[in-house]
């Protein structure tokens, strides 16, 4: 099961994953976590990252490129 | 009887046994810090984690021995902790146990489930953390945008009717054994404690009690337990027009059960299978 994909998601381009989350819904394999870095107890967190968690799973379908309005997911394929 | 019931469920399963559901023990055990720490970090835990493991079993010569150090490490008998639990960190269960155990421990709450926020940002209120864990989730906006939201028993069980209708498998977190602390209405690939178990196969979460049986004479053979069932264990044979179970894939869920409409399934205990006794 050797990597074939580098998924990678650019912050810069994605300011509010948060309220968006369209890669997330349309990923087959489930390959991205969206995560909350500065979560407190009575306090909205802000500062939301995406990790491409299970890129071993990602088929390459482009999906997640496709639906992303801000062009902020790259997908590198890499020679076995 | 299995070994964790047998240590800790004094003549009952560990789940069932009214002083592992009580706050009284993780009181106790001095867990409030934890419980906090739970809510604020469950999803960069998961991410970071599963980020770690996924790199690791890129390799496939590390993927066995990889295996081998996280099952040991949440294995060990002495020291456990809540990373390093003793034993399991939970198991499925079915819609009987989940009601019986809403009855033992009255203290049931509801919040939005955090691993399908996380892993499709999906607001679904599914998750019923138990005692002390639905309290310090207070104050987590984003957790439970609804505030506290504490269910009587009579609204739990129809919530989990409601939820074994849809075809959400029941389970029961518990880390360290003996601490019951949340039960889940939960679904492959999104939940966190299904997906290492499917995916990478790290026994860290266990199979129920149970396991279905198809009663051949009645089944019509109409699919819809194949559909239903989260981990491919039933199969149709379209020839025959009857559903197999592989009870080896089984999880004991009863999933499949709440969809037959011929109540040709049932579940059967694990321990009356000589095969399946160790199964887990």
């Amino acid at each position: 099961m050797a990597a074939k994909v580098k998924v990678q998601w650019i912050k810069d381009k994605c300011p509010k994953p948060q309220d968006c989350g369209k890669c997330l819904e349309v990923c087959p394999s489930t390959v991205f976590v969206l995560v909350a870095t500065d979560r407190e107890r009575y306090k909205e967190p802000e500062n939301w990252v995406i990790i491409p968690s299970f890129e071993l799973f990602c088929t390459s379908c482009n999906r997640c490129i496709n639906i992303c309005p801000n062009d902020a997911i790259k997908i590198e394929i890499k020679e076995a | 009887m299995c070994k964790f019931c047998y240590k800790h469920g004094e003549g009952k399963r560990w789940y069932l046994n009214e002083r592992n559901l009580s706050v009284k023990l993780a009181k106790e055990l001095g867990y409030e810090q934890w419980e906090l720490d739970h809510w604020k970090l469950i999803d960069k835990v998961y991410g970071d984690a599963a980020k770690m493991l996924a790199d690791v079993i890129n390799d496939p010569s590390l993927l066995e021995p990889t295996k081998k150090m996280i099952e040991s490490m949440i294995q060990k008998d002495e020291g456990r902790d809540r990373v390093f639990p003793e034993g399991h960190m939970g198991q499925v269960i079915t819609l009987e146990e989940a009601k019986k155990i809403v009855e033992i421990a009255g203290d049931v709450y509801r919040v939005m489930c955090p691993c399908r926020r996380m892993n499709r940002n999906e607001k679904v209120y599914t998750c019923m953390p138990l005692g002390l864990h639905g309290e310090t989730v207070e104050g987590y906006v984003d957790h439970a945008p609804r505030g506290v939201e504490r269910l009587t028993v009579e609204e739990a069980k129809e919530f989990l009717d409601e939820c074994d209708e849809k075809g959400l498998v029941h389970t029961i977190a518990g880390t360290p054994l003996p601490l019951a602390f949340a039960m889940c209405n939960c679904s492959y690939p999104e939940c966190i404690a299904l997906r290492p178990r499917i995916d990478f196969d790290i026994k860290h979460f266990l199979k129920g009690h149970y396991v279905a049986d198809v009663d051949i004479d009645k089944c019509i053979g109409c699919g819809k337990c194949v559909v239903r069932c989260q981990f491919g264990a039933i199969n149709l044979r379209v020839t025959l027009g009857k559903a197999y179970i592989n009870q080896f894939k089984c999880f004991g869920c009863g999933v499949c059960r709440a969809g037959c409409p011929e109540n040709a399934i049932t579940l059967i205990p694990r321990e009356s299978i000589p095969a399946l006794r160790e199964v887990w």
